[in-house]
């Protein structure tokens, strides 16, 4: 759910990387155009449903503009400490096709990846940045085996053995005070979002993604705060996009749910909003079962309401409680970040957090952990 | 205002042509300073900020073999050491094809490691602008700021025509960069390409110059140094300028010690002026001690006046200084450019330490020459001061004393020059005593010179001729000085011509041994002096080949930085009849070449001097295998590069280094064949657009002797510059004295004396007086040439020249002192003649 969040990046990256402002969107696409965007005709694009093949589309797509490997979790240490964890690495593309030159750093695929660690318990948040070219094998991605890289942060696959089509991988970054290493497998299959892994984002034809979720893996491995050693255990989950299509121009941000509950079932959510404020139809989620099975879910499906809001140190204002319901009440939860300030002040700002999930499902009690991710304010 | 102060302004501006005279006099000699002193300082300033710009925050650069650094040793790096604050980058030059060659730096960098480097590239008051993409991933490039696109004529989306290493490119302008006042000047004169771009336009695929690195301590120093293969280096930032202004310092001294001589002839400018000014004025000082006027108070008033003269020539001087050096400044970066590196000097920037030196010049030099001929007046007892021939008389006892402490002073200069050292200063330093020394002795010499030439004078042009002689004397304590003045000026042109033609003529005969091939190719470079573009060995398998080559030479030239260091090292594959070519200074004629084939290296005169090496020395070289001992077989006569430079034979190069290409062939031409044929061959070529510049013997000699004349252009507007300091001097002293005889003319007239006579008295004196200080410059400026010649050159660059004294400059500057001297007695003796006597009589 981070295309836009991609280019804008590179813009940002390529006008005033200090300069820290929180951009809005209308603002963004006129940079973008400056950045000299290719037409977006030029690019391959989700129009129709496709065969997803694996280990294949593991890999990079690089005929469609942005595509991204999306890792959040949520993990315990040995003594009972908790945290939270981001790693994304974005690919984009400058050109459809790559020009033949003689030299090895000639890319037209750039890379960007994002990195941050919560330490709930110390209720810090630490977050980072890298840019590179494809160029000179600095970043890149392959589908067999499987690894994508940028520099030193990487998921590299460790060993031949695949659960539910995706090998087992090792996940690596490492900034100035915070370093993961972990081991992911998944404990269930892919999900493909919305129609069979088509994920409409906005009226127009092609303004679609292509969609696959791995929403449980299991995860162990280390984290390393300030020089002070984790050991951890706990889930990931994974989202592989890749597209050509942007916001549409009514619309502002979105809101994106990525919620594991206790009782080992999944919900993925997400609302496009509107310049208006109200919330666009393409919104929409899944829900999945403890075997893995998914059902859609619709706009109309789920009420979400915003119930706090959380004012950063600059002066934005982001929604810091929910309450996500099914109209029949049988799902009611309240959804709380982990920790406030999960602002990632990176070259375009957005709020992507771990939180705490309470309420009823079905009319029992459940709880759970999960990520938001909130854009365009 | 009291009356005494209006006294001396109103003899200030009853007097305006010695009031004008002595701010001229001073004005130039500040100018000449100050404008060397701006020209060499914003030659380094531009020079620094260019190196800055390019440097960044970098605090170090890991440098590679001398093929640059493999693209994966830097992704290396990145990846498997996790190194985040490095930055891979190629510089170059291009210079563009249309008339004025203007030349451009090309930066390659890759923008996504540049953020913690290049503050223009990456800071938060940058606006980049124009088809980014298009940066990245069109071919060829690159982007600019927008006062260089503006300069160009040139917008966004157009191509421009460059060489670089002599093969023309069209560059693609995908972008520019806005100015602001902190990155201005780093922009200026740079293209900015991607590095993909850069390696394609420099023809270096798969290597980078050099990674700019940031490293807070010295563990992490040590790190790197571990990961670091054989042949590479990391060093300071600060080494590279460093280095670049190791290669200027002689060049800048020699410049300084131009503008010193200047300096001294100012300075004595500027004590002739005020001695005269307080001289003149005895008469007017005796009445107005006789009516009261305290010695103290005369003194002020006397150093009031220098201090207002002194101001105000100042003041004109560093107008003046503003301009020359506009005009110096294209000669002294045209020199750089030549024989060291490319640099573009456009703005002017002034130092305080500038303005301190040249104020201090003008200002304190003036009060403090105004100090003896003050105190003198002031102490003078009225009635006496009201007698010229007193002051006379006195200067006359002086004058074997003054002729002794002459000779001991040249005798200071002689012990101190010939201390053995290598510290230039120091031999500045004993010139000083030296040109004193000639200033003592200049009273005894006049009279000598009028005792022989009173009686041809008198034979010649009957009594008045003798009065002219004889006045000579009479106004000793003022002619001496003036002819002091003129010497020293004229001397100066002497020696400094003398040391230039000693040098061209050692540089023809040198260049006529080495360059004894038939026709020279290479490919176009951006500095005259060096080849920095290099031609493919296939070219030279070409070459070698073609019908009509008898015989083939080349060599290839690369830089090794080398703790702070900068060598030439010259790799020569020369044909055995080349040999001679070289002179040798140290080292068996007999046994070099079979060392030299055996590995061991030659030194060029200048490096072995530099460093202290001799034959037999070894000399540590970082080759790309890490560093090796070379032992030194021979010093050979070279005068070629100033820095000096290590020779050795191709074969054994390549063993220690994996460069490719030469950056220079010249070939021996069949008996049978003509030059132009093989000539023409050669440019016919088919070489992959790379450029030849394809030379004979006769045009290289020829044009190697320009770059030396152009390197020594600016000596010669120096020396044409203080010659104008001395004429102004001279013209002012020597009117002063002229007009000052008003009375005494006066008299002469009005006892039956025609104006025809007059004008010839005044014009024979000053042209007695020329010729006296031609008789004084004319040894003085040979041995200010032998000691440019033997001890500065020799102590600054190691050269051995040959030194020639040279009978048309010394014909030329005895003309200058009689035409000097002639010129300045036309307007006294023209207004002398036509004052009726009773107005010149008329203050009595």
């Amino acid at each position: 759910m981070k295309n836009l969040l991609l280019i804008l990046s590179l813009v940002v990256l390529f006008f005033a990387c200090d300069d820290k402002k929180v951009i809005d969107l209308e603002k963004s696409v006129s940079l973008s155009k400056a950045m000299g965007e290719v037409a977006d005709e030029d690019f391959s694009k989700a129009v129709e449903k496709r065969k997803f093949v694996f280990p294949d589309d593991h890999g990079a797509h690089p005929d469609f503009r942005t595509e991204w490997w999306y890792f959040t979790g949520n993990l315990v240490s040995d003594d009972g400490k908790e945290f939270g964890y981001q790693f994304t690495i974005f690919r984009t593309a400058l050109s459809k096709e790559k020009s033949e030159r003689n030299s090895e750093w000639n890319s037209n695929q750039i890379y960007m990846a994002h990195f941050a660690v919560t330490d709930i318990d110390g209720n810090k948040f630490y977050f980072d940045e890298r840019f590179s070219r494809e160029g000179n094998n600095l970043a890149g991605a392959q589908a067999s085996p499987f690894n994508v890289w940028l520099e030193d942060w990487q998921i590299i696959q460790t060993e031949d053995k695949v659960t539910f089509d995706l090998p087992i991988i090792a996940v690596k970054a490492k900034s100035e005070k915070a370093e993961i290493d972990f081991i992911l497998e998944s404990v269930k299959p892919f999900v493909l979002q919305w129609d069979e892994g088509l994920s409409q984002k906005g009226k127009q034809p092609g303004n679609a993604s292509y969609y696959y979720s791995y929403t449980r893996l299991k995860t162990k491995g280390k984290i390393i705060l300030e020089g002070k050693e984790f050991s951890v255990n706990g889930f990931s989950w994974m989202d592989r996009e890749w597209s050509t299509s942007a916001l549409s121009e009514d619309q502002k941000g979105w809101d994106w749910f990525a919620l594991q509950l206790d009782d080992k079932t999944e919900i993925m959510y997400y609302q496009m909003r509107k310049k208006d404020g109200t919330s666009d139809v393409f919104s929409k989620g899944v829900f999945v079962d403890e075997t893995g099975s998914s059902k859609l879910i619709k706009k109309d499906d789920v009420v979400l309401e915003v119930t706090g809001y959380w004012e950063s140190p600059d002066g934005g204002k982001y929604p810091s409680e929910w309450n996500l319901q099914t109209p029949s009440k049988e799902i009611d939860l309240k959804i709380t970040p982990a920790v406030k300030n999960q602002l990632m002040d990176v070259a375009v700002r957005y709020w992507e957090g771990s939180v705490k999930i309470g309420g009823t499902k079905s009319g029992s009690k459940t709880t759970g952990r999960g990520y938001v991710e909130l854009t365009g304010y | 205002m009291n009356s005494l102060t209006k006294s001396s302004l109103r003899y200030l501006i009853k007097h305006p042509w010695q009031f004008g005279l002595s701010i001229l006099g001073i004005a130039m000699g500040v100018s000449t300073v100050v404008s060397i002193d701006i020209a060499n300082f914003s030659s380094s300033k531009a020079f620094d900020l260019s190196m800055n710009a390019v440097a960044g925050k970098a605090t170090h650069q890991i440098i590679g073999t001398s093929e640059g650094i493999p693209d994966s040793f830097y992704t290396y790096l990145r990846i498997e050491k996790g190194y985040k604050n490095i930055a891979p980058v190629i510089e170059s030059y291009v210079s563009l094809v249309d008339t004025n060659k203007k030349v451009f730096k090309l930066l390659g960098v890759d923008f996504f490691a540049e953020r913690p480097f290049r503050d223009y590239l990456s800071g938060a008051s940058v606006s980049i602008d124009g088809e980014l993409k298009d940066f990245l991933t069109k071919p060829n490039s690159i982007i600019l700021s927008q006062e260089s696109l503006k300069s160009l004529g040139k917008s966004i989306g157009d191509t421009i025509a460059v060489l670089i290493n002599g093969t023309e490119r069209n560059l693609f302008i995908a972008g520019l960069i806005t100015e602001d006042e902190q990155n201005k000047s780093a922009l200026e004169n740079l293209f900015i390409a991607d590095i993909a771009t850069a390696q394609e336009l420099t023809n270096k695929i798969g290597a980078i110059d050099y990674i700019d690195i940031i490293i807070s301590n010295e563990g992490e120093e040590t790190k790197i140094n571990n990961l670091l293969p054989d042949g590479f280096a990391l060093q300071k930032s600060e080494s590279r300028s460093q280095t670049a202004e190791q290669m200027l310092e002689a060049f800048n001294i020699n410049l300084t010690s131009l503008s010193l001589l200047a300096l001294i002839v100012g300075l004595f400018l500027i004590y002739n002026t005020m001695t005269f000014s307080v001289v003149q004025r005895k008469v007017l000082i005796g009445t107005l001690r006789s009516i009261g006027v305290t010695s103290n108070e005369i003194s002020r008033i006397i150093l009031r006046e220098a201090l207002i003269i002194g101001i105000i020539g100042t003041i004109f001087g560093f107008t003046i200084a503003y301009f020359i050096s506009k005009f110096l400044i294209v000669f002294i970066s045209q020199t750089i450019n030549d024989l060291y590196y490319v640099v573009s000097v456009r703005e002017i920037y002034i130092s305080p330490m500038i303005i301190i030196k040249g104020a201090s010049l003008g200002i304190i030099a003036t009060i403090l020459s105004a100090i003896k001929p003050a105190k003198e007046a002031s102490r003078v007892h009225p009635r006496s001061a009201m007698i010229r021939s007193e002051q006379e008389s006195s200067l006359l006892k002086k004058v074997p004393a003054m002729s002794i402490a002459g000779v001991v002073f040249i005798v200071i200069g002689a012990v101190v020059l010939y201390i053995p050292s290598k510290n230039i200063w120091l031999s500045y330093f004993g010139i000083l005593p030296i040109i004193i020394g000639f200033a003592l002795s200049t009273p005894v010499i006049i009279i000598i010179v009028e005792k022989i030439f009173s009686p041809v004078y008198k034979k010649l042009f009957g009594i008045t001729g003798k009065m002219a002689s004889r006045s000579i004397i009479q106004n000793i304590s003022r002619t001496y000085i003036a002819i002091a003045a003129l010497a020293l000026a004229v001397a100066a042109t002497v020696g400094v011509g003398t040391m230039i033609s000693s040098f061209r003529s050692t540089v023809i005969n040198w260049l006529e041994a080495r360059l004894n091939a038939d026709v020279f190719i290479s490919a176009p470079s951006l500095i005259s002096r060096r080849n920095d573009a290099v031609l493919s060995e296939e070219i030279l398998t070409k070459i070698k080949s073609l019908d009509g080559v008898k015989d083939i030479n080349f060599y290839r030239e690369i830089e090794l930085f080398q703790e702070g260091k900068r060598y030439h090292l010259i790799a020569t594959g020369l044909s055995k009849r080349s040999y001679s070519g070289f002179q040798f200074k140290e080292g068996d004629p007999d046994e070099v070449w079979n060392l030299f084939e055996n590995g061991e290296i030659f030194l060029s005169e200048p490096f072995a001097y530099k460093y202290d090496l001799n034959v037999g020395s070894m000399l540590s070289l970082k080759t790309d295998y890490g560093d090796k001992n070379f032992r030194v077989a021979g010093i050979y006569y070279d005068y070629a590069s100033d820095q000096g430079l290590i020779t050795i034979h191709y074969n054994h190069f390549k063993k220690h280094w994996k460069t490719e290409g030469v950056s220079g062939i010249s070939i021996f031409v069949d008996d049978g064949s003509s030059i132009n044929t093989v000539k023409e061959k050669i440019q016919s070529l088919e070489t992959n657009g790379q450029q030849l510049v394809v030379r004979t013997y006769k045009f290289l000699r020829d044009s190697s002797i320009e770059i030396f004349d152009r390197t020594f252009l600016i000596a010669k507007v120096l020396q044409i510059l203080s010659v104008i300091v001395a004429f102004i001097g001279i013209l002012s002293s020597l009117m002063s004295l002229q007009l000052e005889r008003k009375r005494e003319l006066g008299i002469l007239r009005a006892n039956g004396l025609l104006p025809s006579q007059l004008f010839k008295i005044v014009n024979l004196q000053t042209l007695l007086m020329g010729f006296t200080a031609g008789v004084l410059a004319l040894p003085l400026g040979n041995i200010l040439a032998a000691i440019l010649v033997y001890i500065i050159n020799k102590r600054s660059f190691g050269w051995t020249m040959q030194f020639e004294i040279l009978p048309s400059i010394m014909i030329e500057a005895m003309i200058v002192s009689l035409a000097a001297a002639l010129l300045a007695g036309i307007y006294p003796g023209y207004k002398m003649s036509k004052t009726s006597p009773a107005n010149a009589l008329r203050e009595e």
